[in-house]
């Protein structure tokens, strides 16, 4: 497991990010930073920008102006090859409907990142991930076989199989019941606070937004609740009691 | 809004919807729907104009007498050589030449005694040609229904006053219409066999043709699937549901097919000659009615409509298929695809172990079930090779490529099929001609010595003033002398001095007063081209009253460009019925069909690369889905196009091994059917490499086309 030493620089720090569509603005000015083992919930209507804002901050979208400093890399300065290097080993993602590929099985899926990576361990990486989120067993079976709930999870552990720095998890619970909301964010939160990866999660759902140490709004392209700089924090780092 | 209305805006939003992958479909399937239109009205065309051929051929046959029937004219028929094309010189000697009854079509009255009618194609060459017009002094041209096509070469001589037919005469009572084996036909119909070239069409483009069809149906197939599977879900009823996909077919499809079908009216009059084939053809002949044209191009648009709704079929009689989101799984593959192939095999191993008709009958199906059944067996043989990638490789690159085609290999070897099929059919091709050109090589021609052979009214030809034409030119009668033993090939003599001879082949020609020196006699029968023995015993020099009409008359002289030119022309010249036969003449020719089967393969590839860059550009587009999850995942561009490029050289190394292997081994059994022609290897390799080449154009473009920026 990677270490993770106290730091107080936000593991994501993103400034004056402004992205701009042919007719409307999307995102004015935002600014966000996490830190590492914090876990921020996005909250917002559908076509607020939580999901451009998730991009930008993966580096899949280049904002017209702003930084984006993932891990302490500003990913505005480098290459697209180079971002998704950086993509690989430092920012997991989790998509709303998991997104496991058909022609895998589940623990290649789940280690197919870690693959990627060059981790001669990737698959037994793979299968520890799984039983951390309670698929133990499941490795060998077919995406199909799962529930939208064992498919969340079996997204979240491939989000984590490079041990990320950073977690974006875009809609995680968007299609679930509730049942497996509460059982998909538990498992998301324990298994980032574990690993002492920063989470940001966008969703429009109450209960995970409250499961979060803070939230923010996304309202006409901008954030409310800015959390600015590290020692701008209360010493508790303002989580939610 | 009802019902009919609400369908049809919906086939209207499905058919020109703003979706990225419903404007590919519109534009590639529209793409297919011309290129599909212009080809099949060009083969329609093609064979349309063969009927008309083949009813002018059969219309100037020469209608033989019944027994008791009085015959209106006599017919002898010859030939004559233009620079290696052999064509019909029809004498005729009408009972009475004012009966207009006997006059073959094209010719409006008989010509004067001894006067000629000759086809527009022969009146054209000899305008241009001065030696061959002085063989056709005062012609007069034939009408456009006398003769199969501009082009064609044909003679016709009414009998000059005195003159002499010769033997082999036909009593006939006027030409076409003839009884079942009461016609004797004028010319060639090797390339007017409307059934079979029929049939040659249907496989070189009716095949690839669907093919394409079927490629472009399938266009962003997944996409549209989700559609109706949403409207399934919703409930629209059957019927409506196949009024929406004509619909839809009809607006993705009719424009390609009403530009196409302009295309070709616009185009099709202005070549003269056959593409790809080059034999000449009539004026407008590439045009067919308008009827025919609306025919074809609905039967284009039922094509399309029909495979849209038996793909949709297919799809809704799988139950995981039927929701809007379906569960993914792998796609199910029956082991039903590979029984024509098995099938074809089974024929071709029964075809190595018969013999004469019956093995050519087994290899010929077994390789047309190969060229369909190869193809249908890729999936599951790209499945199994795919997979023992993908467990024993330790590279992710190929894991992932290896998984890929293994979850679907249908749709990664489909736009492949028409390659696979090419592989198998082009090596046995090239077997066929090679047995079709006969490939046993050619006699070497003397140096000094070029010899024709003359048959007809030789009895009442006058020989001296006849070779007198060519000075130093000698005749020499052949006798064909039956052997007195049984089962011993029969000997050939000649009649001629040996001072004669001698003079002509530079030397002594015998040994002793009438016997050849065995050189000579080797030589003289070479450049006779005689197939037997040369008996090196002469006989005294022909004199006229001793030669009859079924008699051949050697004629030697120095080779010379003007000897056989010469000789043709005082041949014609001649009141008597003669037919000269020169050394090409006498040699083997090469099947007309030759230029038909390599018109056939271009239009083969050519439709096979069509289907290759449709399937490519689609399997790319579907790509770029998968793409922008890798991406996302932090795989860069060029990895994701690496396993792309993996997964379509796998299944492509899948198609070419199989399709090769099946050709070669197919070509094989052909072959040992005629063990004296060569194995074609050289066109094997040939094709191997134009598939390899077509391989990498593909790889380009699935590499090229294949990432997306998310």
């Amino acid at each position: 497991m990677k270490e993770r030493t106290e730091n107080m620089d936000p593991l994501l720090n993103m400034r004056e990010i402004t992205v701009e569509l042919p007719r409307r603005v999307l995102l004015r000015g935002v600014n966000l930073s996490v830190r590492a083992g914090e876990a921020v919930a996005i909250v917002g209507p559908s076509g607020s920008g939580k999901t451009t804002l998730l991009n930008c901050a993966a580096g899949l979208v280049r904002p017209q102006s702003g930084t984006v400093v993932v891990a302490g890399r500003n990913i505005g300065e480098t290459s697209d090859d180079e971002t998704a290097g950086h993509r690989l080993s430092h920012i997991g993602m989790v998509f709303q409907f998991g997104e496991l590929m058909p022609e895998l099985s589940v623990v290649d899926n789940v280690a197919l990142p870690a693959l990627f990576a060059g981790y001669a361990d990737a698959r037994e990486r793979a299968a520890e991930l799984l039983s951390l989120v309670g698929l133990d067993g499941y490795g060998d079976r077919a995406p199909e076989e799962l529930s939208g709930g064992e498919t969340q999870r079996a997204a979240i552990a491939r989000a984590l199989v490079c041990e990320p720095a950073l977690v974006l998890a875009d809609e995680p619970t968007g299609s679930l019941d509730e049942e497996n909301v509460r059982l998909v964010t538990g498992v998301l939160l324990d298994a980032c606070r574990r690993r002492g990866a920063a989470l940001v999660v966008a969703t429009h759902d109450a209960s995970v937004a409250a499961s979060m140490d803070r939230s923010t709004r996304l309202r006409g392209g901008v954030l409310e609740s800015l959390d600015l700089l590290p020692d701008a924090l209360p010493a508790d780092g303002g989580r939610r009691p | 809004m009802n019902a009919a209305s609400a369908t049809r805006r919906m086939a209207v939003r499905l058919a020109w919807g703003a979706h990225r992958e419903q404007r590919l479909r519109l534009v590639l399937l529209t793409a297919v729907a011309v290129i599909t239109t212009v080809v099949s009205l060009f083969a329609t065309a093609v064979v349309y104009s063969l009927m008309e051929e083949r009813e002018r051929f059969d219309a100037r046959a020469v209608r033989l007498a019944d027994e008791g029937t009085r015959p209106l004219v006599r017919v002898n028929l010859r030939t004559d050589t233009w620079e290696r094309e052999q064509f019909p010189v029809v004498w005729l000697d009408p009972l009475d030449d004012r009966d207009p009854r006997a006059l073959p079509p094209g010719m409006k009255e008989w010509p004067r005694p001894g006067g000629w009618y000759v086809s527009p194609g022969l009146a054209s060459l000899a305008a241009g040609e001065p030696r061959l017009a002085e063989r056709f002094p005062g012609a007069s041209v034939l009408a456009d229904e006398g003769v199969l096509h501009p082009g064609e070469l044909l003679a016709y001589r009414l009998m000059p006053s005195g003159g002499e037919m010769g033997a082999d005469i036909l009593e006939a009572t006027g030409f076409g219409g003839a009884r079942e084996g009461r016609g004797m036909p004028i010319g060639d119909d090797t390339e007017i066999d409307v059934p079979a070239m029929a049939l040659a069409v249907g496989g070189f483009v009716g095949v690839p043709l669907l093919l394409l069809a079927m490629t472009g149906t399938a266009v962003s197939a997944p996409l549209r699937a989700q559609r109706m599977a949403l409207l399934g879900a919703i409930g629209l009823p059957g019927r409506w549901r196949r009024r929406l996909l004509g619909y839809e077919s009809l607006l993705t499809t009719g424009p390609g097919v009403v530009a196409g079908a302009a295309l070709w009216c616009a185009v099709g009059p202005l070549p003269d000659a056959l593409p790809l084939v080059g034999r000449p053809i009539a004026a407008g002949a590439l045009v067919p009615p308008y009827w025919l044209v609306l025919s074809v191009s609905a039967a284009v648009l039922v094509l399309f409509a029909g495979l849209s709704l038996v793909t949709d079929q297919i799809r809704r009689t799988r139950r995981d298929r039927q929701s809007p989101r379906p569960r993914a799984g792998r796609p199910a593959l029956r082991a039903l695809r590979l029984a024509p192939a098995a099938a074809g095999a089974g024929l071709l191993v029964a075809a190595s172990l018969r013999e004469g008709h019956a093995a050519a009958v087994s290899a010929l199906s077994g390789t047309v079930l190969l060229a369909a059944g190869v193809p249908l067996a890729l999936p599951v043989v790209a499945r199994l090779l795919a997979a023992r990638l993908a467990d024993t490789s330790a590279d992710p690159v190929r894991m992932m490529a290896g998984r890929r085609l293994q979850y679907d290999p249908r749709s990664a070897v489909k736009p492949l099929y028409g390659i696979a099929a090419l592989l198998v059919v082009v090596p046995v091709v090239a077997a066929w001609m090679a047995s079709a050109r006969q490939a046993d090589p050619p006699a070497p021609r003397d140096e000094r010595v070029e010899s024709v052979v003359l048959r007809g009214a030789l009895d009442r030809l006058d020989i001296e003033k006849f070779t007198g034409r060519v000075p130093g030119t000698v005749a020499a009668r052949i006798h064909i002398v039956e052997s007195a033993t049984a089962n011993a090939e029969p000997s050939a003599r000649l009649s001629a001095a040996c001072s004669d001879l001698g003079s002509v082949l530079g030397g002594e020609a015998c040994s002793r007063p009438g016997t050849l020196r065995p050189a000579a006699a080797e030589r003289l029968r070479r450049i006779a081209g005689l197939p037997m023995p040369l008996d090196p015993k002469l006989r005294p020099p022909p004199l006229r009253e001793e030669l009859t009409k079924t008699d051949s008359l050697l004629v030697l002289g120095a080779r010379s460009p003007a000897f056989e030119l010469e000789l043709r022309t005082a041949a014609l010249r001649q009141p008597v019925a003669l037919t000269v036969l020169s050394e090409d003449d006498l040699a083997t020719r090469e099947s007309k069909l030759v230029a038909w089967i390599f018109g056939g393969l271009a239009v083969l590839v050519s439709l096979v690369f069509c289907t290759l860059a449709i399937g490519v550009v689609d399997r790319s587009a579907a790509g770029r889905r998968d793409a922008r999850l890798l991406i996302a995942i932090g795989l860069t561009r060029n990895r994701v196009r690496e396993i792309a490029g993996r997964e379509f050289l796998l299944g492509y190394g899948a198609v070419v091994g199989s399709g090769l292997t099946v050709g070669v081994i197919a070509a094989a059994v052909w072959n040992s059917l005629d063990p004296a022609v060569p194995y074609p290897a050289g066109v094997t390799l040939v094709t191997a490499a134009v598939a390899t080449a077509l391989g990498a154009i593909g790889l380009l473009g699935v590499r090229g086309y294949g990432t997306a920026r998310p």
